[in-house]
Protein backbone atom coordinates (compact mmCIF):
# COMPACT_ATOMS: atom_id res chain seq x y z
CA UNK A 1 0.00 0.00 0.00
CA UNK A 2 2.79 2.33 1.00
CA UNK A 3 4.75 1.44 -2.13
CA UNK A 4 1.65 2.22 -4.19
CA UNK A 5 1.30 5.57 -2.50
CA UNK A 6 4.97 6.38 -3.06
CA UNK A 7 4.81 5.43 -6.74
CA UNK A 8 1.70 7.55 -7.14
CA UNK A 9 3.61 10.49 -5.67
CA UNK A 10 6.52 9.87 -7.98
CA UNK A 11 4.17 9.84 -10.96
CA UNK A 12 2.51 13.06 -9.81
CA UNK A 13 5.90 14.68 -9.17
CA UNK A 14 7.11 13.67 -12.62
CA UNK A 15 3.98 15.07 -14.15
CA UNK A 16 4.41 18.36 -12.31
CA UNK A 17 8.05 18.60 -13.42
CA UNK A 18 7.11 17.68 -16.97
CA UNK A 19 4.31 20.22 -16.98
CA UNK A 20 6.60 22.93 -15.71
CA UNK A 21 9.34 22.08 -18.14
CA UNK A 22 7.41 21.50 -21.32
CA UNK A 23 4.07 23.20 -21.06
CA UNK A 24 0.61 23.09 -19.61
CA UNK A 25 -2.05 20.46 -19.42
CA UNK A 26 -5.67 20.44 -20.51
CA UNK A 27 -7.77 17.74 -18.97
CA UNK A 28 -11.43 16.93 -18.42
CA UNK A 29 -14.31 14.56 -19.03
CA UNK A 30 -16.32 14.19 -22.23
CA UNK A 31 -19.97 13.25 -21.78
CA UNK A 32 -22.96 12.82 -24.07
CA UNK A 33 -26.32 14.61 -23.94
CA UNK A 34 -27.47 12.42 -21.05
CA UNK A 35 -24.31 12.98 -19.01
CA UNK A 36 -22.97 9.49 -19.67
CA UNK A 37 -19.20 9.39 -20.35
CA UNK A 38 -18.17 9.10 -23.99
CA UNK A 39 -15.24 6.76 -24.56
CA UNK A 40 -12.87 6.78 -27.52
CA UNK A 41 -13.65 10.40 -28.42
CA UNK A 42 -10.82 11.90 -30.48
CA UNK A 43 -9.99 15.30 -28.97
CA UNK A 44 -7.57 17.75 -30.52
CA UNK A 45 -5.93 21.00 -29.35
CA UNK A 46 -4.65 23.21 -32.16
CA UNK A 47 -2.36 26.10 -31.26
CA UNK A 48 -3.85 29.25 -32.77
CA UNK A 49 -0.43 30.81 -33.42
CA UNK A 50 1.74 27.92 -34.59
CA UNK A 51 -0.93 25.53 -35.87
CA UNK A 52 0.76 22.73 -33.89
CA UNK A 53 -1.61 19.98 -32.87
CA UNK A 54 -1.79 17.76 -29.77
CA UNK A 55 -4.24 14.86 -29.75
CA UNK A 56 -5.71 12.41 -27.28
CA UNK A 57 -8.54 9.91 -27.04
CA UNK A 58 -10.92 9.67 -24.09
CA UNK A 59 -10.76 6.64 -21.79
CA UNK A 60 -13.73 4.46 -20.82
CA UNK A 61 -14.70 6.99 -18.13
CA UNK A 62 -14.65 9.82 -20.68
CA UNK A 63 -11.45 11.34 -19.29
CA UNK A 64 -8.79 12.87 -21.50
CA UNK A 65 -5.46 14.61 -20.98
CA UNK A 66 -3.80 16.85 -23.54
CA UNK A 67 -0.16 17.52 -22.65
CA UNK A 68 2.35 18.99 -22.91
CA UNK A 69 0.85 22.16 -24.39
CA UNK A 70 3.21 25.14 -24.82
CA UNK A 71 1.73 28.35 -23.39
CA UNK A 72 -0.76 29.84 -25.79
CA UNK A 73 -4.27 29.89 -27.12
CA UNK A 74 -5.85 26.72 -28.50
CA UNK A 75 -8.85 25.65 -30.55
CA UNK A 76 -10.28 22.47 -29.05
CA UNK A 77 -12.28 20.13 -31.25
CA UNK A 78 -13.92 16.72 -31.11
CA UNK A 79 -15.26 15.12 -34.26
CA UNK A 80 -17.15 11.97 -33.33
CA UNK A 81 -17.93 9.31 -35.91
CA UNK A 82 -21.22 10.04 -37.62
CA UNK A 83 -23.91 10.77 -36.27
CA UNK A 84 -24.92 10.20 -32.65
CA UNK A 85 -23.17 13.36 -31.41
CA UNK A 86 -22.67 16.77 -32.92
CA UNK A 87 -19.07 17.81 -33.50
CA UNK A 88 -17.69 20.05 -30.73
CA UNK A 89 -15.42 23.06 -31.08
CA UNK A 90 -14.29 25.65 -28.55
CA UNK A 91 -12.01 28.40 -29.73
CA UNK A 92 -9.41 30.41 -27.87
CA UNK A 93 -8.80 28.24 -24.81
CA UNK A 94 -5.74 29.70 -23.06
CA UNK A 95 -3.26 27.29 -21.48
CA UNK A 96 -0.23 28.38 -19.41
CA UNK A 97 2.97 26.37 -18.97
CA UNK A 98 3.09 24.62 -15.65
CA UNK A 99 -0.65 24.83 -15.12
CA UNK A 100 -3.42 22.30 -15.49
CA UNK A 101 -6.68 23.58 -16.89
CA UNK A 102 -9.95 21.69 -16.66
CA UNK A 103 -12.30 21.63 -19.65
CA UNK A 104 -15.28 19.29 -19.44
CA UNK A 105 -17.26 18.79 -22.63
CA UNK A 106 -20.88 17.80 -22.99
CA UNK A 107 -21.54 16.70 -26.57
CA UNK A 108 -24.90 17.56 -28.09
CA UNK A 109 -27.09 15.01 -29.82
CA UNK A 110 -26.14 14.61 -33.47
CA UNK A 111 -28.12 15.73 -36.51
CA UNK A 112 -28.86 12.26 -37.77
CA UNK A 113 -30.13 11.23 -34.37
CA UNK A 114 -30.40 7.67 -33.35
CA UNK A 115 -32.31 5.97 -36.10
CA UNK A 116 -32.73 2.49 -34.72
CA UNK A 117 -30.10 0.13 -36.06
CA UNK A 118 -28.26 2.91 -37.85
CA UNK A 119 -25.66 4.15 -35.40
CA UNK A 120 -22.10 3.77 -36.70
CA UNK A 121 -20.57 3.73 -33.23
CA UNK A 122 -22.68 0.78 -32.14
CA UNK A 123 -22.06 -1.02 -35.42
CA UNK A 124 -18.31 -0.51 -35.27
CA UNK A 125 -18.22 -1.88 -31.72
CA UNK A 126 -20.23 -4.96 -32.76
CA UNK A 127 -17.95 -5.60 -35.75
CA UNK A 128 -14.78 -5.15 -33.65
CA UNK A 129 -16.03 -7.48 -30.93
CA UNK A 130 -17.19 -10.20 -33.30
CA UNK A 131 -13.70 -11.36 -34.27
CA UNK A 132 -10.23 -10.69 -32.96
CA UNK A 133 -7.70 -9.71 -35.62
CA UNK A 134 -4.90 -12.29 -35.62
CA UNK A 135 -1.33 -11.10 -35.25
CA UNK A 136 0.38 -12.10 -38.48
CA UNK A 137 2.86 -10.65 -40.92
CA UNK A 138 1.45 -8.58 -43.77
CA UNK A 139 0.79 -11.00 -46.66
CA UNK A 140 2.69 -10.34 -49.89
CA UNK A 141 1.76 -10.83 -53.51
CA UNK A 142 4.16 -10.61 -56.43
CA UNK A 143 6.74 -8.95 -54.18
CA UNK A 144 4.35 -6.28 -52.87
CA UNK A 145 2.04 -6.06 -49.84
CA UNK A 146 -1.31 -7.73 -50.47
CA UNK A 147 -3.94 -5.13 -49.58
CA UNK A 148 -6.80 -7.63 -49.88
CA UNK A 149 -9.30 -7.91 -47.06
CA UNK A 150 -12.66 -6.86 -45.68
CA UNK A 151 -12.33 -3.56 -43.88
CA UNK A 152 -14.19 -1.41 -41.43
CA UNK A 153 -13.65 1.85 -43.27
CA UNK A 154 -13.50 4.51 -40.59
CA UNK A 155 -13.81 8.22 -41.20
CA UNK A 156 -10.95 10.64 -40.57
CA UNK A 157 -10.91 11.17 -36.81
CA UNK A 158 -9.29 14.58 -37.14
CA UNK A 159 -10.83 16.08 -40.28
CA UNK A 160 -8.91 18.89 -41.95
CA UNK A 161 -10.75 22.01 -43.05
CA UNK A 162 -10.84 22.54 -46.82
CA UNK A 163 -9.98 26.00 -48.21
CA UNK A 164 -12.90 26.64 -50.50
CA UNK A 165 -13.25 29.21 -53.26
CA UNK A 166 -16.12 31.64 -52.58
CA UNK A 167 -18.61 29.91 -54.90
CA UNK A 168 -17.97 26.57 -53.18
CA UNK A 169 -18.23 28.12 -49.70
CA UNK A 170 -21.57 29.62 -50.73
CA UNK A 171 -22.77 26.22 -51.96
CA UNK A 172 -21.78 24.64 -48.65
CA UNK A 173 -23.68 27.31 -46.74
CA UNK A 174 -26.76 26.62 -48.83
CA UNK A 175 -26.45 22.86 -48.29
CA UNK A 176 -26.17 23.31 -44.53
CA UNK A 177 -29.14 25.69 -44.67
CA UNK A 178 -31.39 23.16 -46.35
CA UNK A 179 -30.23 20.20 -44.23
CA UNK A 180 -28.52 18.49 -47.17
CA UNK A 181 -31.83 17.68 -48.81
CA UNK A 182 -30.17 17.42 -52.24
CA UNK A 183 -27.34 15.12 -51.17
CA UNK A 184 -26.78 12.53 -53.94
CA UNK A 185 -27.72 9.71 -51.64
CA UNK A 186 -31.21 11.06 -51.07
CA UNK A 187 -31.71 10.13 -54.73
CA UNK A 188 -29.97 6.76 -54.33
CA UNK A 189 -26.83 8.04 -56.06
CA UNK A 190 -23.30 7.21 -54.88
CA UNK A 191 -21.85 9.38 -52.18
CA UNK A 192 -18.28 9.73 -51.06
CA UNK A 193 -14.94 10.20 -52.78
CA UNK A 194 -12.72 8.35 -53.47
CA UNK A 195 -14.80 5.35 -52.39
CA UNK A 196 -18.56 5.79 -52.02
CA UNK A 197 -19.57 5.03 -48.46
CA UNK A 198 -23.25 5.14 -47.81
CA UNK A 199 -23.59 2.83 -44.87
CA UNK A 200 -21.95 3.61 -41.58
CA UNK A 201 -19.72 2.14 -40.55
CA UNK A 202 -18.89 1.61 -44.14
CA UNK A 203 -17.50 -1.80 -45.08
CA UNK A 204 -15.21 -2.25 -48.06
CA UNK A 205 -13.62 -5.33 -49.58
CA UNK A 206 -10.33 -5.07 -51.44
CA UNK A 207 -9.28 -7.79 -53.86
CA UNK A 208 -5.76 -7.53 -55.27
CA UNK A 209 -4.01 -9.26 -58.14
CA UNK A 210 -0.59 -8.41 -59.55
CA UNK A 211 -2.20 -6.03 -62.05
CA UNK A 212 -5.43 -4.85 -60.43
CA UNK A 213 -6.91 -3.72 -57.13
CA UNK A 214 -10.69 -3.92 -56.92
CA UNK A 215 -12.58 -2.13 -54.15
CA UNK A 216 -16.06 -3.50 -53.53
CA UNK A 217 -18.33 -1.22 -51.52
CA UNK A 218 -21.90 -1.16 -50.24
CA UNK A 219 -23.22 1.79 -52.17
CA UNK A 220 -24.69 2.34 -55.60
CA UNK A 221 -22.15 1.36 -58.24
CA UNK A 222 -20.62 -1.21 -55.97
CA UNK A 223 -17.03 -1.31 -57.24
CA UNK A 224 -13.89 0.65 -58.14
CA UNK A 225 -11.10 -0.68 -60.33
CA UNK A 226 -7.55 0.52 -59.73
CA UNK A 227 -5.34 -0.56 -62.64
CA UNK A 228 -1.80 -1.39 -61.54
CA UNK A 229 -0.67 -2.82 -64.87
CA UNK A 230 1.18 0.31 -65.97
CA UNK A 231 -1.52 1.71 -68.25
CA UNK A 232 -1.96 5.50 -68.29
CA UNK A 233 -5.23 7.41 -67.84
CA UNK A 234 -7.22 7.70 -71.06
CA UNK A 235 -6.62 11.12 -72.63
CA UNK A 236 -10.20 12.27 -72.14
CA UNK A 237 -12.03 9.93 -69.75
CA UNK A 238 -15.81 10.05 -69.64
CA UNK A 239 -16.74 11.75 -66.36
CA UNK A 240 -18.05 9.22 -63.85
CA UNK A 241 -18.95 8.90 -60.15
CA UNK A 242 -15.77 7.01 -59.21
CA UNK A 243 -13.42 8.34 -61.90
CA UNK A 244 -10.55 6.48 -63.58
CA UNK A 245 -7.89 5.11 -61.19
CA UNK A 246 -4.35 3.92 -61.87
CA UNK A 247 -1.90 2.74 -59.22
CA UNK A 248 1.89 2.58 -58.97
CA UNK A 249 3.99 1.12 -56.17
CA UNK A 250 6.29 3.45 -54.26
CA UNK A 251 8.14 0.89 -52.15
CA UNK A 252 5.41 -0.81 -50.13
CA UNK A 253 2.93 2.06 -50.64
CA UNK A 254 0.41 1.91 -53.47
CA UNK A 255 -0.06 5.39 -54.93
CA UNK A 256 -3.44 5.64 -56.63
CA UNK A 257 -4.13 8.49 -59.01
CA UNK A 258 -7.73 9.23 -60.00
CA UNK A 259 -9.18 11.69 -62.52
CA UNK A 260 -12.28 11.66 -64.69
CA UNK A 261 -14.85 12.52 -62.02
CA UNK A 262 -18.21 14.01 -62.88
CA UNK A 263 -19.18 17.19 -61.01
CA UNK A 264 -22.37 15.72 -59.53
CA UNK A 265 -20.88 13.95 -56.54
CA UNK A 266 -20.15 15.74 -53.26
CA UNK A 267 -16.72 16.23 -51.74
CA UNK A 268 -17.88 15.79 -48.17
CA UNK A 269 -20.55 18.47 -48.21
CA UNK A 270 -18.64 20.68 -50.65
CA UNK A 271 -19.11 20.70 -54.42
CA UNK A 272 -16.30 20.00 -56.87
CA UNK A 273 -15.63 20.30 -60.58
CA UNK A 274 -14.57 17.82 -63.24
CA UNK A 275 -11.00 19.02 -62.61
CA UNK A 276 -10.95 17.03 -59.37
CA UNK A 277 -7.75 15.01 -59.00
CA UNK A 278 -7.40 12.54 -56.12
CA UNK A 279 -4.22 10.87 -54.90
CA UNK A 280 -4.43 8.01 -52.39
CA UNK A 281 -1.31 6.67 -50.70
CA UNK A 282 -2.32 3.24 -49.37
CA UNK A 283 -0.16 1.15 -47.05
CA UNK A 284 -0.74 -1.84 -44.82
CA UNK A 285 1.46 -1.12 -41.79
CA UNK A 286 0.39 -4.35 -40.10
CA UNK A 287 -1.93 -7.28 -40.78
CA UNK A 288 -4.94 -5.54 -39.26
CA UNK A 289 -4.82 -2.05 -40.80
CA UNK A 290 -4.83 -0.06 -44.01
CA UNK A 291 -3.63 3.53 -43.79
CA UNK A 292 -4.86 5.75 -46.58
CA UNK A 293 -3.63 9.31 -47.00
CA UNK A 294 -5.93 11.06 -49.47
CA UNK A 295 -5.11 14.34 -51.21
CA UNK A 296 -7.82 16.22 -53.09
CA UNK A 297 -6.84 18.81 -55.69
CA UNK A 298 -9.39 20.85 -57.61
CA UNK A 299 -8.40 24.33 -58.80
CA UNK A 300 -12.08 24.93 -59.59
CA UNK A 301 -13.11 24.46 -55.96
CA UNK A 302 -10.18 24.33 -53.55
CA UNK A 303 -7.67 27.10 -52.84
CA UNK A 304 -5.17 24.50 -51.59
CA UNK A 305 -5.01 20.69 -51.59
CA UNK A 306 -7.25 19.08 -48.99
CA UNK A 307 -6.25 15.95 -47.06
CA UNK A 308 -7.86 13.04 -45.28
CA UNK A 309 -6.15 10.41 -43.16
CA UNK A 310 -8.16 7.21 -43.13
CA UNK A 311 -7.49 4.20 -40.95
CA UNK A 312 -9.30 1.06 -42.08
CA UNK A 313 -9.51 -1.89 -39.68
CA UNK A 314 -9.51 -5.51 -40.83
CA UNK A 315 -12.86 -7.14 -40.08
CA UNK A 316 -12.15 -10.87 -40.34
CA UNK A 317 -15.70 -12.05 -39.62
CA UNK A 318 -17.46 -9.66 -42.02
CA UNK A 319 -18.14 -9.53 -45.71
CA UNK A 320 -19.68 -6.97 -48.00
CA UNK A 321 -23.25 -7.67 -49.02
CA UNK A 322 -25.20 -6.69 -52.10
CA UNK A 323 -26.61 -3.20 -51.77
CA UNK A 324 -29.20 -1.80 -54.12
CA UNK A 325 -30.64 1.53 -53.10
CA UNK A 326 -34.18 0.91 -54.22
CA UNK A 327 -36.48 2.80 -52.03
CA UNK A 328 -35.44 6.05 -50.41
CA UNK A 329 -39.01 7.08 -49.77
CA UNK A 330 -38.06 9.42 -46.95
CA UNK A 331 -37.05 11.92 -49.60
CA UNK A 332 -40.75 12.56 -50.18
CA UNK A 333 -41.13 13.65 -46.59
CA UNK A 334 -39.13 16.86 -46.97
CA UNK A 335 -41.22 19.66 -45.59
CA UNK A 336 -40.87 23.40 -45.73
CA UNK B 1 -12.62 40.60 -38.77
CA UNK B 2 -16.22 39.57 -38.96
CA UNK B 3 -15.57 38.21 -42.46
CA UNK B 4 -12.67 36.18 -41.14
CA UNK B 5 -14.67 34.80 -38.27
CA UNK B 6 -17.50 33.65 -40.49
CA UNK B 7 -14.99 32.04 -42.86
CA UNK B 8 -13.49 30.10 -39.98
CA UNK B 9 -16.89 29.05 -38.70
CA UNK B 10 -17.96 27.90 -42.14
CA UNK B 11 -14.76 25.96 -42.68
CA UNK B 12 -15.23 24.27 -39.32
CA UNK B 13 -18.67 23.20 -40.39
CA UNK B 14 -17.38 21.74 -43.65
CA UNK B 15 -14.83 19.55 -41.94
CA UNK B 16 -17.11 18.64 -39.10
CA UNK B 17 -20.24 17.99 -41.10
CA UNK B 18 -18.57 16.26 -44.03
CA UNK B 19 -18.70 12.79 -42.56
CA UNK B 20 -21.65 13.58 -40.39
CA UNK B 21 -24.79 13.52 -42.43
CA UNK B 22 -24.95 9.80 -43.12
CA UNK B 23 -26.86 8.33 -45.95
CA UNK B 24 -29.96 10.32 -45.67
CA UNK B 25 -30.71 13.86 -44.95
CA UNK B 26 -32.40 13.20 -41.63
CA UNK B 27 -32.97 16.82 -40.71
CA UNK B 28 -34.63 17.58 -44.04
CA UNK B 29 -37.03 14.67 -43.71
CA UNK B 30 -37.75 14.38 -40.00
CA UNK B 31 -38.19 16.95 -37.25
CA UNK B 32 -36.14 16.15 -34.15
CA UNK B 33 -38.36 18.53 -32.15
CA UNK B 34 -41.50 16.55 -33.00
CA UNK B 35 -41.07 13.51 -30.80
CA UNK B 36 -43.72 10.84 -31.00
CA UNK B 37 -44.45 7.66 -29.07
CA UNK B 38 -47.07 5.18 -30.25
CA UNK B 39 -48.30 1.73 -29.30
CA UNK B 40 -49.49 -0.43 -32.17
CA UNK B 41 -49.58 -3.78 -33.92
CA UNK B 42 -47.09 -4.52 -36.69
CA UNK B 43 -48.86 -4.89 -40.06
CA UNK B 44 -45.94 -5.00 -42.52
CA UNK B 45 -42.14 -5.00 -42.67
CA UNK B 46 -40.20 -3.87 -45.77
CA UNK B 47 -36.60 -5.07 -45.79
CA UNK B 48 -35.29 -2.60 -48.38
CA UNK B 49 -32.20 -0.42 -48.74
CA UNK B 50 -31.35 2.29 -47.96
CA UNK B 51 -33.85 1.95 -45.12
CA UNK B 52 -36.01 -0.79 -43.74
CA UNK B 53 -39.59 0.27 -42.97
CA UNK B 54 -42.30 -1.15 -40.80
CA UNK B 55 -45.94 -0.26 -40.33
CA UNK B 56 -48.20 -0.41 -37.28
CA UNK B 57 -51.92 -0.05 -36.74
CA UNK B 58 -52.61 2.43 -33.96
CA UNK B 59 -56.02 2.83 -32.37
CA UNK B 60 -57.05 6.17 -30.86
CA UNK B 61 -59.27 6.61 -27.78
CA UNK B 62 -62.39 6.36 -29.93
CA UNK B 63 -61.19 3.08 -31.41
CA UNK B 64 -60.40 4.57 -34.81
CA UNK B 65 -57.38 2.83 -36.36
CA UNK B 66 -54.65 4.58 -38.35
CA UNK B 67 -51.65 2.99 -40.04
CA UNK B 68 -48.24 4.55 -39.35
CA UNK B 69 -45.01 4.01 -41.32
CA UNK B 70 -41.66 4.00 -39.50
CA UNK B 71 -38.18 4.28 -40.95
CA UNK B 72 -35.34 2.12 -39.63
CA UNK B 73 -31.64 1.90 -40.50
CA UNK B 74 -30.48 -0.01 -43.54
CA UNK B 75 -30.91 -3.79 -43.64
CA UNK B 76 -27.15 -3.96 -44.27
CA UNK B 77 -26.52 -2.42 -40.85
CA UNK B 78 -29.38 -4.23 -39.12
CA UNK B 79 -28.06 -7.60 -40.30
CA UNK B 80 -24.59 -6.71 -38.95
CA UNK B 81 -26.23 -6.00 -35.60
CA UNK B 82 -27.54 -9.55 -35.63
CA UNK B 83 -31.14 -9.01 -36.70
CA UNK B 84 -33.03 -10.53 -39.56
CA UNK B 85 -36.07 -9.55 -41.58
CA UNK B 86 -38.05 -11.77 -39.19
CA UNK B 87 -36.96 -10.02 -36.00
CA UNK B 88 -40.04 -7.85 -36.11
CA UNK B 89 -43.07 -10.01 -36.86
CA UNK B 90 -46.46 -9.02 -38.19
CA UNK B 91 -49.01 -9.09 -35.37
CA UNK B 92 -46.51 -8.12 -32.64
CA UNK B 93 -47.56 -5.32 -30.32
CA UNK B 94 -44.79 -2.77 -29.90
CA UNK B 95 -44.11 0.66 -28.46
CA UNK B 96 -42.18 2.92 -30.81
CA UNK B 97 -40.51 6.25 -30.11
CA UNK B 98 -39.01 8.57 -32.68
CA UNK B 99 -39.38 11.76 -34.68
CA UNK B 100 -42.27 12.70 -36.97
CA UNK B 101 -41.78 13.48 -40.63
CA UNK B 102 -41.86 17.10 -41.71
CA UNK B 103 -44.64 16.60 -44.27
CA UNK B 104 -47.21 15.88 -41.55
CA UNK B 105 -48.10 12.40 -42.81
CA UNK B 106 -48.41 9.35 -40.54
CA UNK B 107 -44.71 8.72 -40.88
CA UNK B 108 -41.80 8.81 -38.46
CA UNK B 109 -38.20 7.80 -37.90
CA UNK B 110 -37.89 5.06 -35.29
CA UNK B 111 -35.40 5.63 -32.52
CA UNK B 112 -36.45 3.00 -30.05
CA UNK B 113 -38.69 -0.08 -30.35
CA UNK B 114 -39.90 -2.10 -27.36
CA UNK B 115 -41.76 -5.42 -27.52
CA UNK B 116 -44.73 -4.96 -25.19
CA UNK B 117 -44.91 -8.67 -24.30
CA UNK B 118 -41.36 -8.88 -22.91
CA UNK B 119 -40.13 -5.31 -22.54
CA UNK B 120 -37.17 -6.16 -24.79
CA UNK B 121 -35.75 -3.33 -26.87
CA UNK B 122 -35.02 -4.00 -30.53
CA UNK B 123 -32.34 -2.66 -32.89
CA UNK B 124 -29.53 -1.08 -30.88
CA UNK B 125 -28.91 2.60 -31.37
CA UNK B 126 -26.27 4.76 -29.77
CA UNK B 127 -27.87 5.64 -26.50
CA UNK B 128 -30.81 3.31 -26.24
CA UNK B 129 -31.64 -0.21 -27.17
CA UNK B 130 -29.44 -3.21 -27.27
CA UNK B 131 -28.20 -5.72 -29.72
CA UNK B 132 -29.41 -9.29 -29.38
Amino acid sequence: MRRLAISAWVVILCEVLLAQGAGGTLTGVVTGPTGAPVADAPIQAKNRQSGAVVRAVTAVDGRYRLAPLPSGSYDISISMPCCAFDPFTQQDVVVQAGQTRQLDVRLAEGVSLNTAGDDPGTLAAVVRNRAKVPSRPVPRLAGKPDLSGVWLANEDRYPEEPSLLPWAAAAVKERIGNAFKDAPHTQCLPEGIPTPASIGPFMAKTVQTSSLLVVLFEDTGGFRQIFIDGRPHPPDPDPSWVGHSIGKWDGDTLVVDTIGYNDRSWLGIAPHTEMLHVIERIRRPDFGHLEIRVTFEDPGTLMAPWHQNLNWELAPAEDVVAYVCENNRAQRLVGK
Amino acid sequence: MRMMLSAITLAGLVAAAAPGYAHHSFAAEFDADKSIKLVGTVTKVEWTNPHAWFYIDVADDAGKVANWGWELGSPTSLVRLGWTRNSLKVGTVITVEGSRSRDGSNTANARSITLNSTGQKLFGASSQGQTP
